[in-house]
């Protein structure tokens, strides 16, 4: 299930396989959307029941954008999922090894420019030992941590 | 890496629109492997090889004072 879940289409698979992978994960994503959503507000409920605290806008905005995202995704599925020209449109810039190669490049100098960015702000907010040094400082060192961790990782799996 | 494509895929009257849907890729990859801004995967080039009924090395010429990234 979970290695369907996080599969990617892969060079020589048919329109039929890849309609069938980008069905199965945009129904997980809109069901655990909508679960999601579901969850939150019932957790919600008891809190205005004895507390009297209402939905903020910011707890609105999440729930808003869950069902959003939930209804965007099976839309978007829906609509190329019934157009085989367009299924087949999609798939090959998917498995296009260019249009891959070119997107992990893109995603790799994105790392970059945010890292400077992050350092940047960690040397300006150091003056300041605010709690918003710290929401400054933690990407920063959430990126530092993960990138060597991941690329270990990665090079004993690949 | 410098290769014949472009001189195959004419040879064949083939569009590079044509060759992009034998090959399962976007146009503009067929552009640059033809103008040689791009180098094709192993698969990439076999699927080619195949389609042309030729070996790699018929395809792609390899040039061994230039390093390719």
């Amino acid at each position: 299930m979970l290695k369907k879940l996080f599969a990617t289409p892969k060079a020589g698979m048919s329109d039929k396989e890849y309609g069938d992978l980008i069905r199965y994960q945009t129904n997980f994503i809109t069901i655990l959307f909508i679960t999601l959503s579901i969850f939150l507000f019932a957790a919600s409920i008891p809190m205005y029941y004895f507390y009297g605290h209402k939905l903020g806008s910011f707890t609105s905005g999440i729930y808003g954008g869950l069902i959003g995202g939930a209804i965007g995704t099976k839309l978007a599925s829906m609509t190329y999922l019934s157009n085989p020209q367009e299924l087949h449109r999609k798939k090959i810039k998917e498995i296009d090894e260019r249009v891959q190669q070119v997107r992990q490049r893109a995603d790799a100098l994105t790392l970059k420019i945010l890292l400077v960015i992050a350092y940047l702000a960690f040397i300006l907010g150091a003056s300041y030992f605010t709690q918003y040094f710290w929401y400054l400082a933690s990407p920063l060192i959430l990126i530092l941590i993960l990138q060597p961790s991941l690329r270990w990782l990665l090079t004993k799996l690949l | 890496m410098k290769n014949r494509i472009q001189e195959l895929r004419k040879a064949q009257h083939m569009t590079q629109a044509d060759l992009a849907d034998k090959l399962e890729v976007t146009r503009q990859t067929i552009i640059s492997l033809e103008k040689g801004k791009y180098n094709a995967s192993l698969l990439l080039a076999h699927h080619i090889a195949t389609l042309f009924q030729l070996k790699i090395e018929d395809i792609f010429i390899f040039e061994e004072d230039k390093t390719d990234a």
